[in-house]
């Protein structure tokens, strides 16, 4: 019932404010909320109820996947280029091996978790702090008015950068572990991988199949809920990655159907109303008593995103002519990071369970709100000082 | 975007539906057999995706046979629940179950929403003597029936003669409960229009009021036939008026509310109903109201005492499709096909002399009220289904009486499964025969269009139920 409140107020409160400039580009505020009143604050929501929800959050998190695998490689009507997204992929790669290396190696040399587990806490935390949300560029863009090849850039790169961490995270759920909360998977783990993908492809075919008449909305949401809970069911029933599946079945069918405008309108409408919450159970799932292992993997996370974005920057002002007005640091414009790092978080606190679980899920959100805090400033200056905006 | 009747489908879109669902099955079933044991909620997950996707194509492709769509939901509940393929277990269909609480509510809400005032007074006669005859006429006929069936029936055969008849009277007052998920499913589906129509839908949502008030006291009266050291209990009376009072006064509160909500905001109406149906259900349970009461009587008021009843039963056409796809694919789910193999001679007989009382005591109010033909000729059509309702109230009767409670619930949902596939086949088939169906194709609700859900079908297996 609190699930489907806080869904109500965000689809009534929220639904495109943000791009209008009103409330914070990346949604932190949701997530402090959500630390206030979660056991770490007010215990509103007490553990429990938190892991009662699971199956409530997993699908709302594989439908917001979906979302995002719809709109994924377009702006807009327009399609991204192959370039566009190997670039955004690129940087997206950069920043992952940054984060998962450092995390990696600060986890062997300070013996913080078990060996078994380093693996998956290290790869988990660079996943899920990959990203750098669209959201937050265009609010700063939208705010400030700014156009010009800069603001393309940023976009075109927030826009095409979740990719490798929406499919990377299915290595991360494939891995052997004992950290699972779950029953280990009968699945080998090449099986285990390509399993998410050819699940993605039965059901992106399935919904095409259904969806390639005349498109009528009410058919099309009893064919878009359906293939979404029934992927998200499997997906979790066969101990995969839902948001790598859900994530591609929205690719592969934004590729196939022609209607693919027509479906993420309509899908699209619901997906601050279902955003909000998620955010809200990520705050809420703040470990009252973080031990040294979350506190440590958070603060490596947060230097090594900076590192990342810095160096992502330094190499993109060396190899696109667009960037040669910008400062050095202009990398720190891609410290926002959004929905996606914060479904990663989430994901793997309930996969993981306590301690390694939350370690990924702080990391995520720590990056959040430093995002939150660094980016937007960091966007509007090198906007500035690129004559893209004045304000 | 969408607008329009929808274009007729060719063999090929037929091929494609059934490759799909072919490939649906194909997938649920490899995962149960790969993992066949779950934990927490995730069977449930995926049988709902299932059952909304499978229940909506096979309901297209018994479009061939000229099925109603509420039949190809039950169907691909059927197989893919426990007692055929168990791509949807027991445990998923337990916590599916849940949502029921919301197809009730925009059932019933519904209902109301369509209900107006002009149109009962209109048919105020036709649907009095209507009301009389089916329902004591009803009542009388089937208990004799059910007297008679006797040697078939074997719970009440070690009983005494008062017992017999004290359950045969519960039997007649259940026997006389309709469902209006099931006409209204049909309704919406062929969007018909017409005097069998309007009164059918007239006629079944104020019935239910009717037989619920009926049940109640004819179950505080036999108590004494059944249970010779029991007494007639006045308070129980009272707090059956209690209960009815409260329930209408609370949904005129609500129906004022809502007029109020529709008409300043306006907006997020499906996750308004949504709210209602889970939450609102779950507080009137609490206090001890009728949420179908309740939910009805909203509906009434927001059709009959504002203008945003339109605005309403569209929230609730596009909430209710979906929803009411679940509902009854998880109703077919929920039938129990070993007890109806045991049972089938008695139901048998139960239901068709049901079904026969029905269309006779329908055809002498007609005449009494002097009906238009059609309705003469086919308003009893609606009044074979039931559904949730009846299994509801079968639920309350064997918590009253345990002694005899699971098997006199065991034959309600054998009759009531009879009468779940056979009715709605049936009021179609007279709809269509009456030309009050559209000759064009409904807008595109395959999904969506069971709109009205009603009664909630509880059918569980006793066994199941323990």
């Amino acid at each position: 019932m609190g699930l489907l409140v806080l869904a109500y107020i965000g689809s009534l409160l929220v639904s495109g404010r943000t791009l209008r400039g009103i409330g914070l580009p990346s949604g932190s505020e949701y997530l402090l909320a959500g630390v206030v009143i979660g056991p770490l604050g007010l215990e509103v929501i007490r553990k429990e109820t938190l892991l009662e929800m699971e199956p409530v959050v997993s699908v709302m998190i594989g439908w917001l996947a979906l979302v995002q695998g719809l709109g994924f490689g377009h702006n807009g009507a327009q399609r991204a280029s192959a370039r566009s997204v190997l670039r955004g992929s690129s940087v997206a790669l950069i920043t992952m091996v940054t984060i998962a290396a450092i995390v990696y190696g600060a986890l062997r040399v300070f013996r913080l978790a078990p060996e078994e587990s380093q693996r998956i806490i290290a790869l988990g935390t660079g996943v899920a702090c990959t990203e750098t949300t669209r959201r937050a560029i265009r609010w700063v863009v939208e705010r400030h008015g700014a156009a010009g090849p800069i603001s393309s850039l940023v976009a075109d790169l927030a826009d095409n950068d979740h990719l490798l961490p929406m499919v990377a995270i299915a290595i991360v759920f494939a891995l052997p572990s004992p950290l699972n909360t779950v029953e280990i998977s009968p699945l080998p783990i090449w099986a285990q991988l390509i399993s998410n993908f050819i699940l993605a492809l039965v059901l992106a075919v399935a919904a095409h199949a259904l969806l390639s008449r005349e498109f009528r909305i009410d058919e099309s949401w009893g064919v878009m809920l359906g293939i979404a809970v029934m992927g998200i069911g499997v997906s979790l029933r066969l101990q995969l990655s839902t948001l790598t599946v859900m994530f591609t079945t929205g690719v592969l069918l934004s590729a196939l159907s022609k209607h693919r405008d027509d479906i993420l309108a309509m899908i699209s409408s619901t997906e601050n109303a279902v955003l909000l919450p998620v955010l809200l159970v990520a705050g809420a799932m703040v470990p009252t008593q973080p031990t040294t292992l979350v506190i440590v993997v958070a603060a490596l996370a947060l230097t090594a995103r900076i590192s990342a974005k810095l160096m992502t920057g330094v190499l993109l002002r060396t190899l696109d002519k667009r960037l040669s007005q910008a400062a050095p640091h202009w990398g720190l414009s891609l410290m926002p990071s959004g929905s996606v790092a914060v479904c990663v978080g989430l994901c793997c606190a309930y996969r993981f369970g306590p301690n390694f679980g939350e370690a990924i899920l702080v990391a995520s959100i720590s990056v959040n709100i430093l995002g939150e805090l660094l980016g937007p400033v960091a966007l509007k200056n090198t906007l500035v000082k690129g004559g893209e905006t004045t304000s | 975007m969408s607008g329009g009747p929808s274009k007729p489908k060719s063999a090929g879109v037929r091929l494609i539906q059934i490759a799909v669902l072919v490939s649906l099955f194909a997938m649920l079933f490899a995962a149960t057999r790969l993992i066949p044991e779950t934990h927490g909620h995730v069977s449930a997950i995926a049988g709902l995706g299932f059952l909304l996707l499978a229940g909506t194509l096979t309901s297209e492709l018994l479009e061939i046979l000229k099925l109603p769509h509420l039949t190809g939901y039950l169907f691909a509940g059927v197989i893919a629940g426990p007692h055929v393929l168990n791509l949807v277990d027991h445990h998923a269909v337990d916590d599916l179950s849940q949502i029921n609480a919301l197809a009730l509510a925009l059932i019933a809400f519904a209902g109301g929403a369509e209900l107006e005032i002009e149109t009962i007074r209109a048919n105020f006669k036709s649907l009095g003597w209507a009301m009389f005859f089916q329902c004591v006429g009803g009542t009388i006929l089937v208990a004799a029936v059910f007297v008679a069936a006797r040697p078939l029936i074997t719970f009440v055969q070690s009983m005494s003669w008062s017992a017999v008849i004290g359950v045969a009277i519960m039997w007649g007052a259940l026997a006389v409960s309709r469902s209006p998920s099931a006409l209204l499913g049909i309704l919406s589906q062929t969007k018909a229009k017409g005097p069998v129509a309007t009164f059918s839908l007239a006629f079944v949502m104020s019935s239910d009021v009717v037989v619920l008030v009926m049940l109640a006291l004819i179950l505080t009266l036999i108590k004494p036939l059944i249970d010779p050291s029991a007494t007639i209990a006045a308070h129980t009376l009272e707090e059956l008026w209690n209960e009815i009072l409260g329930s209408i006064a609370i949904g005129t509160t609500l129906g004022l509310i809502l007029t109020a909500y529709l008409r300043l905001i306006g907006r997020e109406l499906v996750m308004v109903l949504v709210l209602l149906g889970f939450g609102f259900t779950a507080v009137l349970k609490y206090l001890h109201f009728d949420p179908l009461l309740t939910f009805l009587t909203a509906g009434f008021v927001v059709r009959n005492l504002s203008n945003q009843g339109p605005a309403l039963l569209h929230a609730i056409e596009r909430t209710s499709g979906v929803v009411y796809v679940v509902f009854f694919a998880l109703a077919g789910a929920h039938l129990d096909i070993p007890l109806l193999k045991k049972l089938w001679p008695a139901a048998v007989v139960l239901a068709v002399s049901r079904a026969v009382f029905t269309w006779g005591l329908a055809r002498v109010a007609s005449a009494l009220a002097n009906d238009s033909p059609e309705v003469r000729n086919w308003g009893w059509s609606s009044l074979v289904s039931q559904a949730g309702l009846t299994l509801g109230m079968s639920v309350v009767i064997a918590k009253q009486f345990p002694s005899f409670g699971d098997s006199f619930r065991s034959l309600v949902i054998a009759v009531v499964a009879m009468n779940e596939v056979v009715g709605p086949i049936l009021f179609k088939y007279a709809l269509d025969k009456n030309g009050e169906s559209r000759k064009e194709e409904p807008t595109r609700q395959s999904l969506v269009s069971l709109v009205n859900a009603e009664e909630r079908v509880s059918v569980h297996s006793p066994s199941h139920h323990g």
